[in-house]
């Protein structure tokens, strides 16, 4: 967080600015609610913008134009703006260079720091974040890190593991290229290295068996959860209609670890992927800081996240702007 | 795989499904019930699930047909009151609150701040009513459209 302090425009509108480099719509529902209802004044960046819009940030006075409205950036959250999102998923659909995608990243990094407030923060990455839950005591899964995905099976012991590869949406382009990617649970001794996984590492992890797999989302304090049931951890991306998504009351002990991350990582916005065993104990898997929501509230023909989204935004404007 | 015969629903269930029949949401049936609306939610979840149904309209109808809610379900006795509909002139003797409203819609209203729902408190009946019609839309989207869009998740 940090204060602008620089005032040279008094007649620029102090506006929320949410810009969305990749993934959904999410920012977009959440803008017309800001807009249409909140009466607040927001700018949306989206992916189409950074290819056809003129857009000017003045380093000095920290200022925004964005074809030719000019804001003073109040609360900005930014998502899937790193380099690698950008040249993945550019729409229009086309190539973009890498000094492009590393250009328009190292601009929205600007962006957030010309902000009173910025959203979501800063978690660690999904293999790091494993080894920092479980030094706050948050119970996790053991896992490695490994081109061999046969020989980290053996180390870690487990009579099953899941093989995955972190975030492969956001940086394959490729849609038939996912299939390499997709996690898969598998008995230890039948493990053996993937298709496209040979000459890159992948995370290997201890299968937990559990009653309950959760989604929880974490909007600045509230806290609203999904129970998600799937055959197949691939399921979202092979078979989505068969995935049940319902929303629950968040288990007090998911609350916890979910709160205790937060804190840590100073998350105002977290996607939770949890499991809960059959002792009631609640286990971290991963969370994405950018993660989607629209397509669990879909599934769960239930919006209250953009409503959290869209409350949690306009709140924040609304201190700073007092 | 679908139920169609064997065991009834429960008493709860019953009351819920003849609450759909009757067109409350989750968040009215709810507090009709007094439950939470993710409980409800979930309650109506699993009877989609049991009897293999799209959404609550299919469900009701399901019901009916399978003589699992009785004929007099529906239309509901006027001497049931209807938690929707107010006394005469009620608006006009009632001041709009906006969270109640945004509550039976079905939004989680108490899972706000304090601040958060002072903000949402001060919204008109116009400003909530374009609120919902945002979620309304969002709803619109069918997930096999949806599943078919990028998702990063």
């Amino acid at each position: 967080m940090s204060s602008p302090g620089r005032l040279s425009d008094p007649d620029a509108e102090a506006a929320v600015v949410l810009a969305s480099c990749a993934g959904g719509d999410e920012l977009v529902a959440v803008h017309d609610a800001l807009t249409g209802s909140l009466g607040t004044p927001s700018v949306l960046i989206g992916q189409a913008d950074l290819a056809s819009t003129p857009i000017t940030l003045d380093l000095t006075s920290g200022l925004l134009d964005v074809g030719g409205r000019r804001v003073r950036p109040t609360v900005v959250w930014a998502r899937h703006w790193g380099a690698g999102a950008i040249a993945a998923h550019a729409r229009p659909a086309g190539p973009v260079s890498s000094l492009a995608a590393a250009t328009w990243s190292e601009f929205i990094r600007q962006l957030t720091q010309s902000a009173a407030v910025t959203l979501p923060g800063t978690a660690p990455v999904p293999p790091e974040q494993l080894a920092d839950a479980a030094r706050l005591g948050v119970p996790t899964p053991r896992t490695v890190l490994t081109t061999d995905a046969a020989a980290g099976a053996r180390q870690l012991g487990s009579p099953r593991v899941v093989v995955k590869t972190a975030n492969f949406r956001l940086y394959e382009p490729d849609r038939q290229a996912w299939q390499a990617c997709w996690p898969r649970i598998t008995d230890r001794d039948a493990v053996t290295a993937g298709a496209g996984e040979r000459g890159r590492p992948v995370i290997v992890q201890e299968y937990v068996e559990h009653v309950r797999e959760l989604r929880v989302y974490y909007l600045n304090g509230a806290i609203c959860a999904f129970a998600v049931r799937k055959a197949h951890p691939s399921s979202p991306w092979t078979d989505p209609l068969s995935v049940s998504v319902t929303p629950v009351d968040c288990p007090p002990d998911a609350a916890e670890v979910v709160q205790t991350l937060c804190a840590a990582w100073q998350l105002s916005y977290g996607a939770f992927d949890l499991l809960v065993t059959g002792a009631g104990e609640t286990v971290f898997l991963e969370v994405n800081q950018d993660g989607d929501w629209l397509w669990y509230e879909r599934r769960a023909r239930w919006h209250g996240v953009s409503f959290l989204a869209a409350a949690m935004v306009g709140q924040l404007f609304a201190q700073v702007a007092a | 795989m679908t139920e169609t015969t064997g065991r009834p629903l429960s008493d709860g269930d019953l009351t819920l499904v003849t609450m759909l029949a009757r067109g409350l949401t989750t968040g009215l049936a709810a507090r009709e019930m007094h439950l939470s609306p993710y409980t409800v939610g979930e309650r109506i979840s699993t009877l989609l699930m049991r009897f293999s149904c799209k959404n609550r309209a299919e469900l009701v109808a399901f019901c009916y047909v399978h003589g699992l809610l009785a004929g007099q379900a529906w239309p509901p006795d006027q001497a049931t009151p209807d938690p929707r509909r107010q006394p005469e002139g009620g608006r006009a003797v009632m001041p709009f609150d906006a969270l109640q409203e945004l509550r039976e819609a079905g939004q989680p209203v108490d899972l706000l701040s304090t601040r958060q729902r002072e903000i949402l408190a001060s919204l008109s009946e116009h400003e909530v009513g374009v609120l919902l019609s945002i979620q309304r839309r969002l709803s619109e989207v069918e997930p096999e459209v949806d599943g078919q869009e990028l998702k990063l998740l």
